[in-house]
């Protein structure tokens, strides 16, 4: 990121409007709690901020955030013990404004609904690897470095749970 | 559906090779109800107001005001452990009565130049307390080349101030070579460290590039200014020093070659992505330093500005020297002549900020002899140290210091510190080696030595003087 002061804060909110909604998405698959989801989505802003006005430089933003997002997320997982499957309804339902989905609406829910339940039914890992590859978009080298495994690893894994979600949306 | 019998009996071959292709109806159309996932827009928005927040309470820092949160960091904010042993032994009064004096001591140490009587903490304590707390390889070494920064930094102010002379020079270059030669050793500790995907050999290299800048600035820098000298022992530690800062560039620049050889091994696209994100730095970097020069024009000297414009024209040459490159598919190649670009841009930055920083001091030299040593209400051109100083009048000066037993990494670190107590702490009297400079000794009533050993060696001699 450049260093003047101006641009950086330009940039940081421009990444902000574009991630926001992203890593948000990919917080509350994993903790199931929209609202906590909502907090930790702004912690990996300003944790990341916290490193940037320190005057470090981080090469790719997204991945960084994605990774603090995740340690964020393990944390969270640490602090507080899972409860299975909450709000399940809530998360499809309050993401809706009426404004916004008037007539698509309830064909999105059902899409919206099969999608989360089959996501919350994979192992944790298989979860994690596939939401990063194939709904945050990012490569299998910054998924390694975020989760902290080698490149192979992430494959093999991406591999088996793709095959497994298969067969949770087939059934 | 045959579709899903189809795919069953395909990964009962475990058939890894599909894995990317399968982007058939109903993964699509998972995909798209898992992106209807999201914040509302009131949701989004008030999260974004609070980021907003947050960004204006914590503004980027500069070098100016990190070096202030160096001297208040030693204060207030990082205690450090002096656990000595098992037993407590409570500490003398008078030891609690040096609190009150330690705090200041230190913050004020932090503007002393070689020859002051405080200079001696800012080296042994401020600074010897800083490496304490950069613990991985990566921010230790940055530290130490910043150190090294800042001994030739304050080189130039003693020649502003005709203070240079072959003792203060003697002192500031062995001080600066120790940095470098610490820069070089960690170096080669992180491209040892992190082999995984060469992120080791990739922050060597850029805490090298660094370290090359630093010592390229100030090399032209102290050139000019021995150039306009007019005293013969002043011209004579110059040129001291100016061969001490060549040679250590050449040590830089040739350790630099071996880098080359762990890109080698990176594949192309690792490298080529490597490559494109250097060549954004390095746009990025000389945009910046173009406008810090325009806005620094009228506040320098001509000859600083030309060396950091034609700076500024090799740098661009050296990205589209890069662009060639890629354009070759010699991706390694590329990445090194970016990060050349980036160099050179950081020199020419330097350049100007030395020049900046050399100028106010001059400013403030003639002012120091009208008024009083702790009288900076001075009306134009505060420098670091005035803003240091006002604010400490106003800063509180009691200190915490306790020194972390297991954490440290450096072996036979000799501080000086000043511990407080309200709770109690223990001394040994073991002797350490005397130091040289005992200047402080007047300024405090009560001294401790420390000596950081391997692993969880801390040995303290107590005393009262």
């Amino acid at each position: 990121m450049a260093q003047q002061p101006g641009n950086t804060h330009k940039k940081f909110i421009a990444i902000y409007d574009e991630l926001s909604d992203a890593l948000f998405r990919h917080c509350v698959l994993r903790i199931s709690d929209r609202e906590r989801a909502q907090e930790l989505m702004q912690d990996t802003f300003t944790k990341t901020w916290e490193y940037l006005a320190k005057g470090e430089t981080i090469s790719n933003l997204k991945a960084f955030l994605y990774r603090t997002l995740h340690n964020l997320i393990i944390d969270e997982y640490r602090a507080r013990p899972r409860s299975a499957h909450s709000s399940l309804e809530q998360l499809i339902e309050d993401g809706y404004e009426p404004v916004d989905h008037c007539g698509a609406r309830t064909e999105h829910s059902a899409e919206a609904r099969i999608a989360v339940e089959a996501i919350q039914k994979l192992g944790e890992s298989y979860r994690d690897v596939l939401l990063f590859r194939y709904v945050d978009e990012l490569s299998v080298q910054e998924i390694a470095r975020i989760v902290g495994e080698s490149e192979n690893v992430v494959s093999v894994r991406i591999h088996r749970g793709t095959a497994q979600l298969r067969e949770l949306l087939c059934a | 559906m045959y579709l899903c019998v189809f795919i069953a009996a395909l990964h009962s071959y475990e058939n890894y090779y599909v894995h990317d292709k399968y982007m058939d109806k109903e993964f699509e159309q998972f995909l798209k109800g898992i992106k209807d996932i999201k914040l509302s827009q009131k949701e989004k928005e008030l999260s974004r107001t609070r980021v907003v927040d947050f960004m204006k309470q914590h503004p980027i820092k500069t070098i100016a005001t990190r070096k202030q949160n160096r001297a208040r960091f030693f204060e207030t904010e990082r205690t450090l452990f002096v656990s000595i042993g098992k037993k407590h032994i409570l500490m003398p009064l008078t030891l609690i009565i040096a609190i009150l004096l330690g705090g200041s001591v230190s913050y004020a140490a932090e503007g002393a130049f070689p020859g002051d009587t405080l200079y001696p903490i800012k080296i042994t304590v401020n600074e010897g307390v800083q490496n304490l707390l950069a613990v991985s390889a990566e921010s230790k070494a940055k530290l130490q080349v910043e150190l090294a920064n800042e001994r030739l930094k304050e080189a130039e102010v003693l020649v502003i101030n005709n203070r240079l002379n072959a003792q203060t020079q003697a002192k500031v270059e062995a001080q600066f070579q120790s940095h470098a030669e610490k820069v070089q050793k960690l170096v080669e500790k992180i491209e040892k460290e992190e082999k995984g995907d060469h992120r080791g050999a990739r922050v060597a290299a850029e805490v090298h590039a660094n370290l090359e800048s630093v010592l390229n600035a100030h090399e032209d820098v102290l050139v000019r200014i021995k150039d306009t000298s007019e005293r013969e022992d002043e011209t004579r530690a110059l040129a001291s020093l100016i061969l001490n800062v060549r040679a250590q560039g050449e040590i830089a620049s040739s350790t630099n070659v071996k880098f080359d050889a762990a890109f080698t091994t990176q594949t192309d696209e690792r490298m080529q992505k490597g490559a494109r994100e250097k060549k954004k730095s390095a746009q990025n970097k000389i945009e910046e330093v173009k406008k810090y020069i325009s806005k620094m024009e009228a506040r320098i000297s001509a000859e600083a500005s030309a060396q950091a414009n034609t700076r500024i024209v090799s740098a661009s040459e050296a990205v589209v020297a890069g662009d060639v490159y890629m354009d070759g598919k010699m991706y390694r190649d590329a990445f090194n002549s970016y990060q050349t670009a980036v160099k050179i841009a950081q020199e020419a930055k330097l350049i100007i900020e030395i020049e900046k920083d050399l100028k106010v001091s001059n400013k403030n030299k003639s002012k120091v002899k009208e008024s009083e040593q702790n009288d900076r209400d001075s009306n134009g051109g505060k420098s670091n140290r005035d803003e240091r100083n006002e604010e400490d009048d106003d800063r509180k000066s009691d200190v915490q210091i306790r020194t972390n037993q297991n954490g440290t990494t450096t072996t036979g670190t000799n501080l000086k510190i000043q511990v407080k107590t309200g709770t109690s702490t223990e001394s040994h009297t073991d002797d350490d080696e005397e130091d040289d400079d005992k200047e402080d000794g007047d300024e405090v009533e009560t001294e401790i030595k420390v000596n950081v050993g391997g692993n969880s060696n801390l040995n303290v001699t107590g005393g009262v003087q």
